[in-house]
């Protein structure tokens, strides 16, 4: 699970990882990791199979792998899925990137501005913890069933866990490299472009990653409650419900699972590689 | 003279007193340790003399640049050895060819001229700390202002580290407001020892230190009637604050404290 871990823990693994030790060391656990991962999913999968070709259960609670695949293939050739997973990515895109950019903002200022922090920053980690979906009835009220109430949910699932990685990022920074960096001079704007924003990169990246992981699935669940919609992946695991088409609900959950792992690793995981390694283990 | 403080007091917001009515005149080229027991506030005023923090009462006058080095080297991660070195130069305004030449020089000063594009991480804890000191160095301030530097090295580091800094020092004749507790170190290294009393810090003792160099504070007779005399004063003032940590436990304390005071006094 991407947002189950906590940016503290991360920022606790990056400590410990052992700069000095040896890569190939590291290359063995990485291969030795991946080989019993692909043996745990080939099992995994053969059971499904065999499970489900035995027909232990009815084809319409197990569908068999072969299902699956068929329905997916359909749906590709029907021109059907991939328009969706552009329509889903793209929502999930610009609500990220809203949120991105209003809990960075946030963030800072809840960090810089005490009597804020006081006030807001309170109210920040409250709603941290309100699931983003419950904002949805609001959102149909205030906007109606369309494009702006699923991006509303989008926003208030990923705002704050942005806020809070940016704000808990310049919290954490050792007040001696701000008066390092006032002692040579570094004042008002330029503190903030040389020493603040790219001493928090590291913790604002694990923010972008949570952030993202809490878009993605405010955004599937928005999907699955507002129908009317133009389609995107949410909408089609609603119709293979309504349908009862077990082996579509499992290659549009496959599909949503698959996008959010590949945005996970393809877009964060290498940016957090380059920054863990050029930062540093504690940022000295 | 570069640095004038008069009568300088500093008070928190809790109402501790950190600083009472201190005055000091340092001179130019002169090397002044600062030492004192923990909490002193020796470094509260080494903080006002950077213009990091500012006196509650009476006046601190420092004339010409200040560079400042830290008791952690708080180096910038992002930045390679050479950017961390030039950072202060980039500050001002200085062109980027400019920049890296000037920080070369610096970095060639504390010997660290191969390690220009690595980064902090990439540094063992004494290179750290030289690099520190180049980028406090590269602007050429006029005074340099040292917090316990190589408090947190290993014992041979900071020997290294002392020679470099006296060479530095001696070549380019810059004023050194240097804070420790060992007072070894300070012996070794000054031209003068101020010695600060447990707080609110005062100015207990104001020693000139003109032995010949290399010193050893071992075998010089001067430094070592310095060593005593500095040794006692600093032996009172431990135990004076033990006293009143310890308030009434004190004459069942007094011995294993009392001779945790000679340990501190006989240099950490």
């Amino acid at each position: 699970m991407i947002a189950a871990e906590t940016s503290a823990g991360k920022r606790l693994q990056r400590n410990a990882a052992p700069v000095a030790a040896p890569s190939h060391v590291a290359g063995r656990n990485g291969l030795r990791q991946f080989a019993l991962q692909a043996v745990f999913y080939a099992l995994l999968f053969a059971a499904w199979w065999i499970v489900a070709e035995r027909g232990i259960f009815p084809a319409y609670l197990l569908p068999s792998p072969k299902d699956v695949g068929e329905y997916l293939q359909t749906s590709v050739a029907e021109e059907r899925l991939l328009p969706a997973i552009g329509t889903s990515t793209l929502r999930g895109a610009i609500g990220y990137v809203v949120a991105l950019v209003v809990g960075t903002v946030l963030g800072l200022a809840l960090a810089r501005i005490r009597l804020l922090d006081d006030t807001v920053g309170g109210a920040v980690v409250g709603l941290q913890s309100l699931p983003s979906i419950c904002w949805f009835p609001l959102a149909l009220i205030w906007f109606g069933l369309n494009e702006k109430a699923v991006q509303f949910v989008v926003i208030m699932g990923a705002v704050f866990a942005v806020t809070l990685a940016v704000r808990s990022g310049v919290r954490n920074l050792p007040p001696l490299t701000l008066r390092a960096a006032q002692s040579l001079g570094a004042t008002g704007i330029n503190l903030w472009i040389h020493v603040l924003l790219p001493a928090i990169l590291p913790a604002f990246l694990s923010g972008m990653r949570q952030g993202w992981a809490f878009a993605w699935r405010s955004l599937m669940a928005a999907e699955l409650l507002s129908q009317s919609l133009k389609e995107g992946v949410g909408h089609l695991l609603a119709t293979g419900r309504d349908l009862n088409d077990m082996a579509m609900v499992l290659g549009v959950i496959a599909v949503i699972l698959f996008l959010g792992i590949a945005v996970d690793r393809i877009v964060f995981a290498p940016l957090e590689k380059i920054v863990a390694s050029r930062w540093g283990v504690e940022g000295a | 003279m570069p640095i004038v403080v008069q009568n300088v007091g500093r008070v928190y917001p809790t109402g501790t007193v950190a600083i009472e009515n201190i005055s000091l005149t340092i001179n130019d080229g002169q090397f002044v340790s600062l030492i004192g027991p923990s909490g002193c506030g020796k470094s509260t005023l080494l903080s006002m003399m950077a213009g990091l923090d500012a006196p509650t009462s009476g006046n601190l006058a420092v004339s010409g640049r200040v560079g400042v080095v830290f008791q952690e080297p708080a180096l910038f991660a992002w930045r390679t050895v050479r950017d961390n070195v030039s950072f202060g130069l980039q500050m001002q305004g200085v062109g980027k060819e400019e920049r890296n030449a000037r920080a070369e020089a610096a970095l060639k000063m504390v010997h660290l001229s191969n390690f220009a594009r690595s980064y902090p991480h990439e540094l063992s804890g004494g290179m750290r700390q030289r690099t520190a000191i180049a980028r406090a160095l590269v602007t050429d301030p006029d005074v340099l202002l040292m917090d316990e530097p190589f408090g947190a090295l290993d014992a041979q580091t900071r020997s290294l580290l002392q020679s470099e800094l006296l060479r530095v020092w001696e070549q380019t004749g810059k004023t050194v407001v240097f804070v420790t507790h060992g007072l070894d170190e300070a012996l070794t290294l000054s031209t003068r020892i101020v010695l600060m009393s447990a707080r609110p810090g005062r100015v207990l003792a104001d020693l000139a230190i003109d032995a010949p160099r290399p010193r050893d504070t071992q075998t010089d007779p001067s430094l070592r009637a310095a060593y005593e005399t500095l040794r006692e004063l600093l032996t009172k003032e431990v135990e004076s604050v033990a006293r009143a940590e310890h308030d009434r436990d004190w004459e069942g304390m007094s011995k294993p404290v009392a001779t945790a005071a000679e340990q501190f006094g006989a240099d950490i």
